[in-house]
C-alpha cells in the first residue's frame, strides 16, 4: 500500500476510534458493494447544497420525465452487475445501496407476513420526493410489481405485499 | 439481504446517515445504540458514513433511534 494511503488510514481510524483494518475492510466493501457498480453508469457526486439547489431550480415535469426514464434502465443495469438477477429483493437491496453509500436518504423498513413498507427520509425537497416516487414505480414495473407510495417534502413510504 | 418473515415476528431494518446526523464523531455510537431496549444489531460503516441498525418495531421506531443519534451527536449528549 502506498505509505500516504496508510498514514492516511491510520488517523482516520485513530478518529473514529476503530482499527486500521476495520476502515480498510469497510472501504473495501464500499468498493465491491457499490462503487464500481455506480462508475459504470458514469456517477457523480455534487455536495448535498448543489444537489438540494439544482433541485429547487428544475421543472417539476422535467424531474418526472427524468425518473421514469432512469428508473426503467438504471436500477436493473446496476443490479444485473450487481447480482445477476432483478427482482423484489434485488430492487429493495439497490435502494438500501443508495442509502449506505450515495446518502440520497435515510432508510428504513418493517418487514412482517403481511406487508413490506419502507420509508425513505431525505433533506432535499419536494422535488427529490417527486423524482424518487416515479423513479421507484418505474423501476418496480420492470418486475411486474406497483408498489403503494405516499409522498411529503422529506419522506417516500413504498409499501409492497409481504413474503 | 433476503429476510424469511413469520408471522410473529415483525423485523425493522434501518439506515441512518451519520453525517446528516451531525454523528460522524459520536464516540462509542455503536455501544450506546446496543443498549437502547429493543435494538438487535448495530453495523456502524465509517467508510460509508453510515449506520445499519436491526431492531424490534413493536419495541422501538426508527423515529426513536433517529431522535436518539441525533441527540448524540449534539455537544451536550
Amino acid at each position: 500500500m502506498d505509505e500516504s494511503a496508510l498514514i492516511a488510514i491510520e488517523k482516520e481510524a485513530a478518529a473514529q476510534q476503530v482499527s486500521s483494518n476495520t476502515l480498510v475492510n469497510q472501504i473495501l466493501t464500499q468498493f465491491s458493494e457499490f462503487e464500481r457498480f455506480a462508475k459504470r453508469i458514469n456517477t457523480v457526486k455534487p455536495s448535498s447544497f448543489v444537489f438540494r439547489g439544482l433541485l429547487e431550480a428544475a421543472d417539476s415535469d422535467k424531474i418526472i420525465e427524468l425518473a421514469k426514464t432512469a428508473g426503467s434502465s438504471i436500477p436493473q443495469a446496476f443490479v444485473t452487475a450487481k447480482s445477476g438477477r432483478v427482482d423484489i429483493d434485488s430492487l429493495l437491496d439497490h435502494l438500501r445501496s443508495l442509502s449506505v453509500y450515495a446518502h440520497l436518504y435515510e432508510y428504513s423498513e418493517n418487514l412482517d407476513s403481511r406487508e413490506q413498507v419502507a420509508t425513505l427520509v431525505h433533506d432535499f425537497g419536494l422535488n427529490w420526493s417527486i423524482f424518487l416516487v416515479h423513479y421507484i414505480t418505474a423501476m418496480f414495473e420492470q418486475v411486474g410489481v406497483s408498489p403503494k407510495l405516499e409522498m411529503s417534502d422529506r419522506s417516500v413510504i413504498l409499501t409492497l405485499p409481504g413474503k | 439481504m433476503k429476510q424469511n418473515v413469520a408471522e410473529s415476528d415483525p423485523v425493522g431494518n434501518a439506515i441512518f446517515s451519520l453525517y446528516t446526523l451531525g454523528c460522524s464523531s459520536c464516540s462509542g455510537l455503536e455501544r450506546r445504540l446496543k443498549k437502547v431496549p429493543g435494538i438487535a444489531e448495530v453495523n456502524v460503516n465509517y467508510a460509508a458514513d453510515s449506520v445499519q441498525v436491526r431492531f424490534d418495531p413493536s419495541k422501538v421506531t426508527s423515529d426513536d433511534i433517529r431522535t436518539f443519534m441525533k441527540k448524540l451527536g449534539q455537544p451536550s449528549a
